[in-house]
């Protein structure tokens, strides 16, 4: 039985192959190979047959009055933008509170004291930016920062936190919210899809499961170990592109 | 007959204050943002929110492009980019169908729903993926993008947008099953 090469037949199906005979051959010889081409072709022809979208007048003339509306408000060039007085001091407060914040939460860490709120830990998870120091009782917001421990069967070390988009996710808020068991009617996220389920694999995150039916704010893949009470069930957060483990919450 | 200004001369101006180059820029662009807007977010009404706030960002942040892509590109990323954090910023709620609502004085109102509409089925099972899958199908497959242009646009490998365009519609055809 040959190996099901479901991209080369997808591209076929595209026709954005130059040689498609090895492509035409699997079809004409695989019926799996042959519903995967018949599947994209049909997706395709729906959706290569829809004109693009324009706007109506009206919506035109709506786009273009609130955008200068908004524009006239704006220097003339955006090359010269000023910076209110006000703002600077606004900014400079927030950097200030930042600073403050995060001193508190390290000699926190160092003093083993108590009563970190959550709040700093929602602040903090903003300041991580790569691994921080693990802290066994994160879960009970006793401890400064978050543990950032990768879980993955392969390895343990720091973790790999991808870009700057995950660093301000509130990784035990979440973690919190899925032991809490709270739903929502949007699960669309975290559909229990063949290639997410692949993506858990992939991590080494052979004994966790997908949460459903919870509203990501992260676009990462959210997952909790099964077996265990879910009250304390790590929860692991994937990023969907390439399976790595981004977080865990113990 | 003149030439038409480039792209870095046409944004240079925009940078100098130049308001009818802005405008120029808009009419080339606005139909296909607001396109692409559409796609992703799921109806008029915040499409044409996504499409303001991409212009604004358009105008603001003009002088920091410096011609390595095509302007199309670099205005259809900040597209993309706006819808997304829309998306992260909005309620989610289930999406209704393009509303049918005509603008009695707009007698192209009609004709601009009408033909870009989605059948019901195909527009639940494209909302319903996830949204770096439907942006990849939007731009390819509804918009007609190269996948090196939605490479591009992204600011992801290519492999990496023809996997998200082929799971996406082998999702989608999982999805709709008997309706295709």
């Amino acid at each position: 039985m040959h190996k099901h090469d479901l991209d080369l037949i997808a591209e076929y199906a595209g026709g954005n192959l130059r040689d498609d005979s090895v492509a035409r051959a699997l079809v004409e010889s695989c019926d799996t190979c042959a519903a995967e081409f018949n599947a994209q072709q049909a997706v395709l022809a729906e959706l290569r047959g829809v004109e693009p979208a324009r706007l109506t007048q009206s919506e035109r003339a709506q786009l273009h009055r609130d955008l200068w509306t908004d524009l006239r408000a704006q220097p003339a060039s955006p090359s010269a933008r000023p910076v209110p007085g006000w703002r600077n001091w606004v900014f400079g407060a927030a950097a200030l509170m930042f600073v403050a914040v995060a001193l508190v939460g390290v000699m926190n860490n160092i003093s083993g004291g108590d009563a970190v709120s959550e709040t700093f830990n929602e602040i903090g998870s903003g300041l991580n930016s790569g691994p921080t120091a693990s802290d066994g009782d994160s879960a009970d917001g006793e401890a400064g920062m978050e543990s950032a421990d990768t879980t993955t069967a392969a390895e343990e070390g720091s973790p790999q936190i991808l870009g700057d988009e995950y660093a301000a996710t509130p990784f035990l808020q979440i973690a919190r919210q899925v032991r809490g068991g709270a739903s929502s009617d949007d699960s669309e996220d975290f559909a229990y899809e063949r290639f997410q389920l692949d993506c858990l694999e992939q991590s080494g995150l052979i004994d966790y499961e997908l949460v459903g039916g919870f509203e990501s704010i992260t676009e990462l893949l959210v997952a909790v170990h099964a077996g265990t009470d879910l009250a304390e069930a790590p929860v692991a957060f994937v990023e969907p592109e390439s399976c790595i483990v981004v977080h865990t919450e113990d | 007959m003149t030439t038409p200004p480039t792209d870095i001369e046409l944004v240079g101006r925009v940078v100098s204050g130049d308001h009818e180059a802005f405008e120029a820029m808009m009419r080339q662009h606005e139909d296909r943002v607001f396109s692409v807007c559409l796609r992703i977010m799921g109806d008029r009404e915040r499409a044409l929110d996504s499409t303001q706030e991409t212009f604004l960002t358009v105008f603001r942040k003009a002088s920091q492009f410096k011609g390595d892509s095509a302007l199309g590109t670099w205005i259809y990323r900040i597209a993309v980019n706006t819808c997304y954090d829309q998306l992260r910023r909005a309620k989610r709620r289930r999406t209704d169908p393009i509303p049918d609502y005509l603008d009695p004085v707009d007698p192209t109102a009609e004709n601009a729903i009408d033909s870009a509409a989605l059948r019901p089925e195909i527009r639940t099972a494209l909302d319903e993926l996830p949204k770096e899958f439907r942006t990849a199908i939007v731009l390819s497959d509804i918009e007609g993008m190269s996948m090196s242009e939605v490479s591009e646009v992204l600011g992801i490998p290519v492999g990496t947008v023809k996997s998200r365009v082929f799971r996406g519609r082998r999702l989608m055809a999982q999805r709709l099953g008997n309706h295709l």
